[in-house]
């Protein structure tokens, strides 16, 4: 094998691939990347067994062949080359790779690419294209809910639904639960859901740009399939029952205000430099027109804000965790959003001003 | 033969004890199975009592002690919710307080309506 291959190009390859390489070291050929040649590109691969990530290269392919190599060392090899050509040639017959760029040679052993398991294909009728700065929001605004328990693995995930003229995505760790919903008319799906693991949702919206580009998806019973921009991301689907949600979104409230989105989460920023040594628990008093932020730690001192409201219903007040209300807050795209509280131990509800497209609840901390 | 013959009176008396005895655990059985029965009656009796007494008095007071009982177990520290049902909490749980609200409304509509 023998391929000549842009450095800038190669690298990039080699950072997206490399998000699925394998920390565990139970199966040793799964720490390394697989390359490939494939009429005028290489193919990386890359997979833990839970996600793997395959991405074409377009390269000088000399001579056909396969390799695999450590990812650790062959990463920081190619991220420390002069931005050059760069010539690499692998010895099938002894597993190892020689990486030529300028005046710079290193010889690597590698593995052959035999033993690297083969991604699944993935043929299903669920398969449907969406933008992918969509996609990327509607992570981006769900994932910071999922749950780390692993004991209760159907919450690690986010779950992905299709209701009828409706995509859903949701999260929740049972303290907080994150929501959102775009149009997506689809009747022959419709009632299909699916729990995607957290990491999986977090890699994709890396890899994924901010445009109207297209990404694939594809869902079989037990595996889903992303496709975009020349990446292809395979991965394991959790097993399980995702909660009843709809339970917890809460029907009505007593207080409802309209609330600028850059004041509060500044403001919270502000009262959290204080509140955080004390488990971050920040109040917030509604009253007539006006939000008053209040943090209280004896040992340290206090911080009091005030911003301006539209405020309708009774006034309240209701202590948060300054976290969980700055998760959403930052990823909130809209100038105002809508707070909805039912008294100082109901869950309180946040939604962007569109209305119900996005909604996150999050449960109030009993204060004194 | 006179050894034989007294043998016989004796084996009749004790026959004659025995029969006594016996007769007096008859007795005793059937006046214990009379007041069975008479008990089973009055218990029926009073069970009927209870039942329409507590209908007539408090008519939805099972769903109100459903609520009742897991809003304590809340209270005292436990999951309600059906992911951790009957687990230490650390804090509020929005399944909990869905569940709990969601009895509490029901109790309410249920009420409410009768």
């Amino acid at each position: 094998m023998r391929i000549e291959i842009s450095k800038k190009d190669f690298f990039e390859g080699i950072q997206t691939v490399n998000r699925a390489v394998s920390s565990k070291t139970t199966l040793p050929i799964l720490s390394g990347i697989l390359l490939k040649t494939e009429e005028d590109k290489i193919k990386l691969v890359a997979t833990d067994l839970e996600i793997g990530i395959e991405f074409y290269v377009k390269a000088n392919i000399i001579r056909d062949g396969a390799i695999v190599l450590p990812a650790k060392y062959f990463t920081s090899i190619v991220r420390e080359l002069s931005d050059d050509q760069i010539i690499l040639t692998a010895d099938l017959s002894n597993n190892t790779a020689q990486i030529k760029c300028g005046q710079a040679q290193f010889n690597i052993h590698g593995s052959p690419s035999d033993e690297f398991p083969l991604l699944p294909k993935i043929n299903s009728k669920t398969r449907f294209t969406m933008y992918q700065n969509i996609l990327k929001e509607m992570i981006n605004q769900v994932k910071f809910a999922i749950s780390d328990d692993i004991s209760k693995p159907f919450l690690t995930g986010g779950l992905l639904k299709f209701e009828e003229k409706n995509l859903l995505l949701v999260a929740t760790d049972t303290y907080r639960l994150s929501y959102r919903r775009v149009s997506f008319d689809r009747k022959d799906i419709i009632g299909e859901e699916v729990i995607i693991p957290n990491k999986t949702l977090n890699e994709i919206s890396k890899l994924l740009n901010d445009n109207e580009d297209l990404v694939e998806i594809s869902i079989t019973d037990n595996q889903i399939l992303f496709k975009f921009s020349g990446v292809t991301i395979v991965s394991r689907l959790i097993d399980g029952q995702f909660p009843n949600y709809k339970q917890v979104i809460p029907k009505k409230n007593n207080t409802k205000a309209i609330i600028n989105k850059v004041e509060l989460l500044n403001s919270t920023k502000r009262a959290s430099l204080l509140a955080k040594r004390d488990s971050n628990i920040i109040k917030i008093n509604l009253q007539e027109d006006q939000l008053i932020i209040t943090a209280n730690v004896p040992e340290i001192g206090q911080a009091y804000e005030r911003i301006s409201i539209s405020l309708t219903g009774q006034e309240t007040e209701i202590a948060f965790n300054a976290t969980y209300l700055m998760d959403c807050l930052k990823v909130i795209t809209s100038e105002e959003v809508i707070l909805e509280l039912s008294g100082s131990l109901s869950p309180g509800v946040i939604k962007d001003s569109s209305g119900d497209e996005y909604i996150y609840i999050i449960m109030p901390v009993r204060s004194n | 033969m006179e050894e034989i013959i007294s043998l016989l009176a004796h084996f009749q008396e004790e026959l004659q004890v025995l029969t006594n005895d016996f007769q007096k655990m008859k007795n005793t059985i059937y006046n214990i199975y009379k007041e069975n029965e008479k008990l089973k009656e009055e218990n029926q009796n009073l069970k009927k009592l209870l039942f329409t007494k507590e209908e007539e008095e408090e008519p939805d007071q099972e769903g109100g002690m459903g609520y009742d009982n897991l809003t304590r177990l809340y209270r005292e520290g436990f999951h309600v919710c059906h992911l951790n049902f009957g687990e230490g909490r650390e804090s509020d749980c929005l399944f909990c307080m869905g569940l709990l609200d969601n009895n509490l409304d029901e109790v309410e509509e249920e009420s409410s309506d009768k």
